[in-house]
């Protein structure tokens, strides 16, 4: 669950919705309506499109949708819940995070951004010196050698 | 930190199954020869 989780994450990252405002990710582009009902099914191919793929995106739905139990439920991928109520377990799930923006640019004071520069710092000065050493553990992941690596 | 290097390398990847991590390697090359730039000025 935290690789997915981890994914989800940059993802909203990726698509700059901060916390308060990750509705976006789940919903269709027309559409903001957190009334809206979404199935388990249909949970698990959004999350299959974000790259979350196999078992772990019917989990990461099923979490999400299914009431919370201490005894077995039977599976049911019709089984829906409101967007605003997924959205608040993914809250939970996800946790506080920030978004990135590059140096100069128009949100530089908003509190839910942090400039990339700073943390191209922060790289510099951890991985600097182990260049040779980041780039071996990298290659170490990378079996057929094609410069690319799976999320998973 | 680490979060913002798999951000930087996904947000110049195709998608989350193909992660172009020499980005990364290029990102930090990039990076030591700025700072030793600096150093020699």
């Amino acid at each position: 669950m935290k690789q997915a989780t981890t994914l989800l994450r940059l993802q909203l990252q990726k698509k700059e919705l901060v916390r308060t405002n990750m509705a976006p990710l789940i919903l269709d582009d027309d559409s903001d309506d957190l009334t809206k009902q979404i199935s388990i099914i249909e949970l698990k191919q959004k999350f299959e499109d974000l790259g979350i793929l196999g078992k772990k995106s019917t989990q990461l739905a099923r979490f999400l949708i299914e009431p919370p139990s201490q005894g077995e439920i039977i599976y049911n991928e019709l089984a829906k819940a409101s967007v605003s109520d997924i959205i608040a377990k993914l809250q939970k799930l996800i946790g506080p995070y920030h978004l990135y923006r590059a140096e100069g640019t128009a949100f530089d004071d908003n509190p839910h951004y942090v400039q990339e520069e700073y943390m191209k710092k922060l790289v510099l000065e951890n991985f600097g010196r182990f260049r040779e050493t980041l780039i071996e553990a990298l290659r170490c992941e990378d079996y057929d050698e094609e410069g690319l690596l799976e999320f998973s | 930190m680490l979060e913002y290097m798999l951000y930087f390398v996904l947000m110049r990847s195709q998608s989350a199954e193909k992660m172009q991590y020499k980005v990364l390697v290029d990102l930090l090359d990039q990076l030591i020869n700025s700072q030793s730039r600096v150093a020699s000025a």
